[in-house]
């Protein structure tokens, strides 16, 4: 059973703007009916919630950290550096920004192992930018301790850009904004797009 | 001795502030022990046990003969390697002095947090040389880093949850997971607490990166 305001909304849902106008002209004192009339006029009816069909305790029950954390082996050589990089990506932050880090970061590496291995150590960038820690500004430090271990490439960037131009620099900016989680997942994917790229271009001659 | 000394709850409460609930439960079960044996100890369970629950663990503890604590750092000290920087989360002074010991170089910072209220931190501080000092919540992200880790004692971990000062709670958000090397949680107690574990928090077991 609805509950009279309830019932009030859904009747100038159906009756529409100009019914709920009639109805505050008609209304003598201030009152709920009123309220929701006013309400009802500025905002159309929204329909009715559905819940998600996904409980938010299992949104990101399918996340592993061992694939990601071997994954990154090749950019990052410790193992503390790696788990602190995979907390980034895999423990923080929303729980479906952590599920799709997953997914994408998993899927990316499934191509780059389909495509062979690598012949001359292609998984390098010749050219990386540092990723700054999240620390408050008075505590923001140049000291190599104060960057994440994960460095974002740029090798590929200049495939869209030109070198040295100012879109490079936007696009870094882009990439390397953000929370850990955002700038981190965009580093580890360009890592692998890069080395990607790199295979691709070995087994098929293909330039950009 | 047969009767708790007057005044022992507060005498108890000033050294678990300033010493740590575990090792101040060990001092005061260690000198009961010798002044009135298994009767004493058992009668501090009994008066102080349900208020300072890991007393009443360390106590139980004695009682089923264990006389010493447990104090093994090697594997807090391997998961230090390679840092500049431990800032340390609640306080145990045994614990804390053995660890030091085993990292030279090693530089500590205490946060300067306590359930008990106010602490005499700088007191605490005289007891160590100039690699020990002291940070607070408004400022401890200045050890912030990739070479830095934090340690916090833990009274108890299950599978599931370990017992940890509230301090850890004031600590550790989501943006500091993201600025500390690694997290080490060190078992201190080794066993579940029989009474509620009052002064303390539960928190995930998942918090750690490694649970020593």
């Amino acid at each position: 059973m609805h509950a009279p305001n309830q019932s009030c909304a859904a009747f100038l849902s159906d009756c529409g703007k100009n019914a709920a106008a009639q109805i505050v002209q008609a209304t003598t004192t201030p009152g709920t009916l009123a309220a929701i009339a006013v309400a009802s006029m500025h905002h159309p009816p929204v329909p009715p919630h559905k819940p998600h069909r996904v409980p938010a305790s299992a949104v990101a029950a399918f996340i592993q950290h061992e694939p990601i954390e071997a994954m990154l082996r090749p950019w990052i050589a410790e193992p503390g550096d790696r788990a602190l990089v995979a907390r980034c990506l895999l423990d923080v932050g929303p729980a479906h920004h952590r599920g799709a880090n997953y997914v994408l970061l998993r899927l990316l590496g499934m191509v780059l192992d389909r495509l062979g291995p690598a012949d001359a150590d292609p998984l390098k960038s010749t050219a990386s930018i540092a990723i700054p820690l999240r620390l408050p500004p008075p505590f923001a430090s140049q000291q190599p301790e104060s960057f994440f271990p994960l460095k974002l490439p740029t090798d590929a960037l200049l495939q869209l850009a030109t070198p040295g131009s100012r879109d490079v620099d936007s696009m870094v900016d882009c990439l390397i904004d953000g929370p850990p989680q955002h700038a981190l997942a965009n580093a580890a994917m360009l890592c692998l797009l890069e080395a990607i790229l790199a295979r691709l271009e070995a087994s098929t001659g293909a330039t950009p | 001795m047969s009767e708790l000394p007057r005044g022992v709850e507060q005498a108890f409460g000033v050294a678990a502030a300033e010493l740590g609930l575990c090792t101040a439960a060990w001092l005061f079960v260690r000198e009961l022990a010798q002044a009135g044996g298994p009767l004493l100890v058992q009668k501090l369970r009994d008066s102080l046990g349900r208020t300072f629950p890991v007393l009443d663990a360390v106590a139980a503890q004695w009682l089923d003969g264990s006389s010493i604590p447990v104090i093994d750092p090697q594997a807090v000290v391997a998961a230090c390697a390679g840092s500049k920087t431990v800032l340390v989360v609640g306080f145990e002074a045994d614990f804390f002095d053995a660890l030091l010991a085993q990292l030279a170089g090693v530089q500590f910072r205490l946060l300067r947090y306590s359930p008990f209220g106010v602490v005499d931190w700088e007191r605490i501080l005289t007891n160590y040389d100039e690699r020990v000092g002291l940070t607070d919540l408004s400022d401890f992200q200045r050890w912030a880093g990739t070479r830095s880790v934090v340690l916090t004692f833990l009274y108890g971990a299950g599978d599931h949850s370990a017992h940890a000062s509230p301090a850890w709670l004031r600590l550790v958000g989501e943006d500091v997971r993201a600025q500390f090397h690694s997290f080490i949680g060190w078992d201190v107690l080794r066993q579940p607490m029989y009474v509620y574990p009052r002064w303390l928090v539960e928190v995930p077991r998942s918090d750690f990166s490694v649970l020593a």
